[in-house]
């Protein structure tokens, strides 16, 4: 499609589908502010008691303000922000529920798909053309709202009780890249739900029943697969020379017999380094150091887009040998 | 050039045909008249042309470009049965986003016809009348200013004195800018005003297609005595034959009432009817006007 081919396609998809182009940004925008505002009240109280320190891993230990009632206080265990992050997480699902899925599957079911087919656009324009703008507006809106939302954990974690780890699911995933990825990835099974089954209600469920596993096997197989690869191996001491806890993600350890073979299991002895001693074994460890993180996440994300631009791909396929059957 | 040219052309739908075997030539600048009982399959053929849907056999052309192609949407415009409009839009947003949608748009044409018609731009197109909205789809039709126009059952929905005002508009259309239209309806003393060409269609299959005055030429409807039906069987080419006691009326292919039997011209209505009554009557294209059984 030429510049003027989409300039004129978001003219028209802006016309047909103003309230939702105005909504999906309010959706994303509205709590992305609430979470900034939150967020700059914590950022204040611990400005102003001095607490700013403390945001460290470990930082209880690390003065005497960190030991203060304020940050006492304001460390106090709450499931909120568990319960915030959760919410925050379900919003893309929701937009590709409640916005995405009626955004084509309405016009299927209202028959005013016609009327675009019969001024002088094609099926696939029109897809594009009217799919294209909304994806775009929900991604940067949702990258925004995934900004927000990183930057309010970064505080809010410190009160939901759990330690604080940048590579558990919930850092993981609250950050602009996997918000805007998984909005990605949401509204194009919503678009390829919408044209497979052409209609509101039965396309919603099979939008659930489709995204549904796709989350579970992100969070249960994808996540710790990716973290499996490109692992940094180094040999370790039973206490020493061990990669940060806090700060780095450890996939395995194990022993070494001098000639190189792997010892399935660590010795049942109460002095581990006198027995490593005295058979010559040597300890492992295959670990992701913390600068890792960020590409695991573009190769997270980058599969997400991937799935999404096959979602689209086989949308476009689709409607090309069911045009309006 | 043709306005429409079909050859083999099949559409099914999961174990049935909607279409099927259809070859048809219809020339340009005429108003067709596309007629048939319900089912017939004059919605999926209008589909079919205005690249809505795809055929599952055959080939199809408009204006000598395949249906849905760049070359034919330029150039088609179709109006579905279902009157597609978005209904809640404002007629403004909606003629608004046609004109975003269209390389050609007449702003002029839409805007005095729609203020001819008294419907208001800020009025929304869901409280519309369906006539209202009718004439809307087809204001919006005929802005771009197609070269061919297929309306599918189009004048359902409107009062009598909005149809004849549709149908003027129509001709003047044809008249002034050499447009073809496709005009599907069930109202035949309707499309008998504005016709020149005539499609029957029945089971899907083309039973009737030439102009409509070759058609009224070569027809008579014959009057005469009911046990004389046998024996004209072997004069003319009989269409169908209705008996009402000692009376019977035929119509028929000739141009002249053999001896004993009355003639006159029959009307677009009559010769329609009687076709759709024996759908295996047909006039085969390529062959001149003749009846197979």
């Amino acid at each position: 499609m030429t510049a003027m081919t989409v300039q004129r396609m978001t003219r028209a998809t802006w016309y047909k589908h103003r309230f939702s182009m105005v909504g999906i940004p309010a959706v994303f925008l509205l709590p992305a502010l609430a979470l900034f505002a939150d967020s700059v009240v914590q950022r204040h109280y611990l400005s102003v008691h001095h607490l700013n320190g403390c945001l460290v891993a470990n930082a209880d230990t690390g003065g005497s303000s960190c030991m203060s009632g304020a940050w006492v206080s304001f460390t106090q265990p709450s499931p909120a922000p568990n319960v915030i992050a959760v919410a925050i997480l379900a919003l893309p699902v929701l937009a590709g529920l409640f916005a995405g899925v009626p955004w084509v599957a309405r016009e299927f079911e209202s028959g005013a798909f016609r009327f675009t087919w019969t001024q002088g656009t094609s099926p696939r324009r029109w897809l594009l053309g009217t799919f294209g703008p909304l994806v775009l507006l929900a991604a940067v809106t949702a990258g925004i709202y995934g900004a927000a939302a990183y930057w309010w954990y970064q505080i809010a974690q410190w009160q939901d009780g759990t330690s604080i780890w940048s590579w558990r699911s919930s850092s993981f995933e609250l950050t602009p890249l996997s918000i805007a990825g998984w909005t990605v990835l949401a509204m194009a099974l919503a678009l390829l739900c919408g044209v497979l089954i052409r209609r509101v209600l039965p396309a919603m469920i099979a939008f659930i029943v489709t995204l549904g596993p796709c989350v579970y096997l992100s969070q249960t197989w994808l996540r710790p697969w990716l973290f499996g690869i490109g692992t940094t191996v180094r040999q370790v001491g039973t206490s020493a020379g061990w990669p940060s806890g806090t700060t780095t993600y450890t996939v395995q350890t194990w022993l070494q017999t001098p000639g190189g073979q792997r010892v399935s299991s660590w010795p049942a002895v109460s002095n581990v380094s006198a027995w490593l001693a005295q058979h010559h074994d040597t300890s492992w460890v295959a670990y992701q150091p913390h600068n890792h993180l960020i590409w695991l996440e573009l190769a997270r994300n980058g599969i997400l887009i991937t799935a999404a631009a096959f979602a689209v791909l086989a949308s476009v396929w689709w409607l090309r040998i069911h045009p309006a059957d | 050039m043709n306005a429409i040219e079909t050859r083999g052309l099949g559409k099914r739908y999961r174990r049935t045909w909607a279409v099927r075997d259809c070859d048809l030539t219809v020339p340009a600048g005429q108003v067709t008249a596309l007629a048939g009982p319900n089912g017939a399959g004059k919605t999926t053929l209008l589909r079919i042309l205005a690249g809505l849907t795809a055929p599952t056999a055959g080939t199809a052309t408009v204006l000598g470009a395949a249906p849905g192609s760049p070359q034919a949407r330029a150039t088609v415009s179709a109006i579905d049965q279902t009157v597609p409009l978005y209904r809640h839009l404002r007629v403004a947003g909606q003629l608004a986003a046609a004109r975003a949608l269209n390389d050609q748009w007449d702003t002029e044409l839409a805007v005095q016809r729609l203020s001819a018609l008294g419907i208001a731009t800020s009025a929304r197109v869901g409280k519309l009348s369906g006539g209202q909205q009718a004439q809307l789809a087809l204001t919006m039709a005929l802005a771009r200013r197609p070269r061919l126009l297929l309306l599918d059952e189009p004048l359902a929905s409107l009062d009598p004195l909005a149809r004849q005002d549709v149908l003027g508009w129509l001709m003047t259309c044809v008249a002034e800018d050499g447009l073809s239209v496709v005009f599907s309806s069930h109202i035949i003393a309707e499309l008998e005003q504005i016709a020149s060409y005539l499609v029957v269609l029945s089971a899907g299959r083309i039973q009737m297609a030439a102009t409509v005055d070759s058609l009224l030429d070569t027809h008579l409807a014959l009057t005469g005595p009911a046990d004389g039906v046998d024996d004209l069987y072997h004069q003319v080419e009989i269409v169908t034959a209705q008996r009402a006691g000692r009376q019977a009326l035929v119509l028929a292919r000739t141009g002249a009432a053999p001896p004993g039997w009355a003639g006159r011209p029959v009307t677009m209505e009559e010769l329609v009817l009687g076709y759709l009554r024996e759908p295996a009557a047909r006039v085969v294209p390529g062959l001149g006007v003749k009846i197979v059984r």
